[in-house]
């Protein structure tokens, strides 16, 4: 199987959940593993990603959020929170450097220079990951009889102390279902790919043609053997939009046939050059609908895409390793 | 306008399974749920069965006195939860009337995040958000955002006005912010709503008072008797005129945790049913984390030895629960059944008429203008109580039989006709 996902990409700002809702539903009963809500005006995309895990049943749910703005300690548990209220469908996508009026709605924090951002978005999403294995997957006993709730060996304290950030922990919620819910970086930027190669387990790739896709991956091999990471740590998604989508500029724009959308795909695929696509689309639950009943026959009869893929964790549909706790013997 | 009738405020407190200590004992109170999703979906949709205001979950950004072995923490079940914003926008989804109040803190916060995360929630709800303010008390907590000590009071509390400056800024649109703690430009990209989010907060220091008094529309409190709850009452309603408010622009709506039975033996039986759970060492803990000295050694049903009180502050409630079990010659066990019953707000084990004939006193009585339902196990006894005393409250003319409005303003009975400007 080959990951598909979609990503809501109009380019105005986010006003109307019951919109979001209806293009949730509509990617779900599509059939695509997962739909990103990146940054925008408007709603605030984690919050928006918890009212979806509610309003949908198989499809993963992967928001944004700007590393610089927020504290370790709070996202982790809000993004654990939703892996536990979706039951395994969560990820989240790392922006490590935001743009110009992003920062002005925080004009009081300062600023990472550029040169460390890469190193303070990876440390945050490192503690975000060691919060998450602060109890271990059987530290609750709940035994009624005894009265005992938790073993206390079997929680950990973080104590991190590191160039950005102090952190004391354990996480007041429990180990997340997926244990460590994936996290994505978004871009072809040279930032992107080291925040991707140093803590990512998804690139979301915006490539221009095929030599380009081969390259970045050739690139991000290499990175990701710097940082002792195998080849396959990364799960490699590459943005893709119909020319006639309304979205914001980045994605590969294809106005080729669904039968010969669906041979690209597969050619990209299949030389190893990336491992899966994300739509970009329109917040139109129509668009969405109609791109899958153009699009999902023609990459079903190449054996790229199953019928209904099964309800299961987002990590699994990925095609990423479990992540055991790092205490697990 | 004809004024409407006064009318009780009435929120469910949803966190913990409980606020008795071993609510999780109980044989029907699910062990695991503070992390089960379907576990609060029934307890907002039973809110909502019993036409209360709202539902509410109190919070800190840490797993408290892990480090202090005599406090058994590892026999609560305050431990794991879930972040409250997340998981009332997901409550938001699958209900229509309910209220929705997450605590955050103004403290460990960024006002811009935070403003866009309570919008949003009143938004995906069509207008039932509400907001819990805090400003934090817990050096555990500060230790998360890489802080050695909890910044002062007065501090906390400036920074909290000013978050809600900037609060009520972005609601409203676009900003230009400069202050003390925060320089926040821009706006949510969202067109303003046609009302503010209700501010709830809490607090007995001076500080806290005049906070409320400045920017809330409701304040919870934890006082025992109606003596004590009068004169909240009164110092925080006292104050709303220096910032040009009408006592009625803020609800006070003090806890209320109840033991209901259909008959008073019934509520008696299921009171020391739940005491009886108190494990010896983790009502020694109890003690302990409420600042009495540690009785760890002593003979627990001896009488409670003279031991010195441990450094640092002395609450009244210990004073007074110490010069009680001196009076009463209450033993170790007593003294910490005392304690562990939670009755530092108000508390009672009856029927239904005798809760009501209380909530009634206070409602009328200038000491409350509505409860905040706090089951000592749950969902069981929030079921008992929506199932039991609302419908007493409803008979007496006291609580809403229907929803009229559609927002938790509307639920509150809060004005709408206030212009920004004035907020801040």
């Amino acid at each position: 199987m080959m990951p598909l996902g979609i990503s809501l990409s109009a380019p105005a700002a986010v006003t109307d959940f019951d919109q979001v809702l209806a293009a949730a539903q509509a990617a779900e009963a599509a059939g695509f593993d997962f739909l990103c809500l990146p940054e925008r005006p408007g709603l605030d995309p984690i919050a928006l990603a918890a009212a979806l895990a509610a309003g949908t049943e198989r499809i993963g749910l992967v928001p944004s959020c700007s590393a610089p703005f927020h504290q370790p300690y709070n996202l982790a548990r809000r993004l654990g929170s939703i892996d536990h209220i979706s039951q395994g469908r969560f990820g989240w996508a790392l922006q490590p450097a935001p743009p110009l009026p992003e920062i002005e709605h925080f004009a009081h924090l300062p600023m990472p220079a550029s040169d460390i951002a890469v190193p303070r978005a990876a440390e945050l999403a490192g503690i975000v990951a060691a919060l998450w294995d602060s109890w271990d997957d059987d530290a609750f006993l709940r035994d009624k009889a005894s009265g005992m709730y938790f073993d206390r060996a079997k929680f950990h304290w973080l104590n991190h102390e590191g160039a950005h950030y102090r952190v004391r922990g354990p996480l007041d919620t429990a180990r997340p279902p997926q244990g460590r819910p994936p996290m994505m970086v978004l871009g072809g930027t040279t930032i992107a790919h080291d925040l991707a190669c140093a803590a990512a387990e998804i690139l979301h790739s915006l490539p221009r043609h095929l030599a380009d896709a081969r390259a970045t991956r050739a690139g991000l091999q290499r990175g990701l053997a710097e940082q002792g990471r195998s080849a396959d740590a990364l799960c490699i998604l590459a943005g893709i939009a119909p020319t006639s989508a309304d979205v914001q500029p980045g994605p590969l724009r294809v106005s080729e046939t669904p039968a010969m959308i669906a041979a690209l795909m597969g050619e990209w695929r299949d030389t190893g050059a990336v491992d899966g696509f994300i739509i970009h689309l329109s917040d139109s639950p129509e668009a969405i609908t109609q791109v899958a009943m153009d699009l999902m026959p023609a990459l079903r009869e190449r054996g790229l895409r199953d019928a209904l893929p099964p309800r299961s964790p987002l990590r699994d549909r990925l095609g990423l390793h479990a992540a055991p706790s790092r205490y697990a013997a | 306008m004809k004024p409407r009738k006064r009318m009780m405020s009435l929120g469910l407190s949803i966190a913990n399974l409980g606020y008795h200590y071993a609510a999780w004992r109980h044989p029907d109170v699910p062990a695991d749920g503070n992390m089960d999703f379907r576990h609060f979906v029934h307890c907002a949709r039973l809110a909502e069965r019993g036409k209360l205001d709202g539902i509410f979950l109190a919070d800190s950004s840490a797993v408290r006195d892990l480090d202090r072995p005599a406090i058994a923490r590892e026999m609560e079940h305050q431990i794991v939860k879930h972040e409250p914003t997340a998981l009332l926008t997901a409550l938001a989804a699958v209900t229509k009337h309910i209220g929705l109040v997450p605590t955050a803190s103004a403290t460990y916060n960024e006002p811009f995040n935070l403003a866009r995360q309570l919008v949003t929630l009143d938004r995906v709800s069509h207008g039932r958000a509400g907001w819990n303010m805090v400003t934090g008390f817990s050096l555990d907590e500060a230790r998360n955002f890489g802080l050695d000590k909890l910044a002062d009071s007065d501090t906390r509390h400036a920074r909290a006005a000013e978050f809600v400056t900037v609060l009520r800024g972005l609601e409203g649109g676009t900003i230009d912010h400069e202050g003390r703690f925060f320089r926040v430009r821009g706006s949510l990209g969202l067109p303003p709503a046609a009302h503010r989010i209700p501010i709830f907060t809490a607090g007995e220091s001076d500080n806290a008072q005049e906070l409320a008094a400045r920017c809330a529309d409701v304040v919870y409190g934890g006082q025992p008797s109606i003596e004590e709850a009068r004169a909240y009452y009164t110092s925080v309603k006292g104050r709303l005129a220096k910032y040009g408010r009408d006592p009625d622009e803020l609800k006070m709506m003090p806890g209320i945790m109840a033991f209901v039975g259909r008959t008073q033996q019934e509520a008696r039986d299921k009171f020391d049913r739940m005491q009886a759970l108190i494990e010896p060492r983790l009502g020694l803990g109890l003690l302990t984390v409420n600042s009495f000295p540690d009785y760890t050694g002593h003979d627990l049903d001896g009488p409670v030895p003279d031991l010195p009180m441990p450094g640092g502050r002395k609450s009244e409630f210990v004073v007074g629960a110490l010069a009680k079990a001196k009076r009463e010659k209450l033993t170790i066990r007593q003294l910490y059944e005392l304690v562990s019953g939670g009755f530092w707000h108000l508390g009672m084990v009856g029927t239904p008429t005798m809760i009501a004939d209380l909530m009634e006193e206070w409602f009328t009585t200038g000491a409350a203008d509505g409860f905040n339902i706090q089951p000592p196990c749950i969902p069981v006894d929030a079921e008992d109580f929506i199932e039991l005393v609302v419908p007493e409250l409803q008979r007496r003319g006291l609580f809403r039989t229907e929803y009229e409005g559609a927002t938790l303003s509307d639920h509150l009975g809060l004005r709408q006709d206030l212009p920004m400007a004035e907020v801040a």
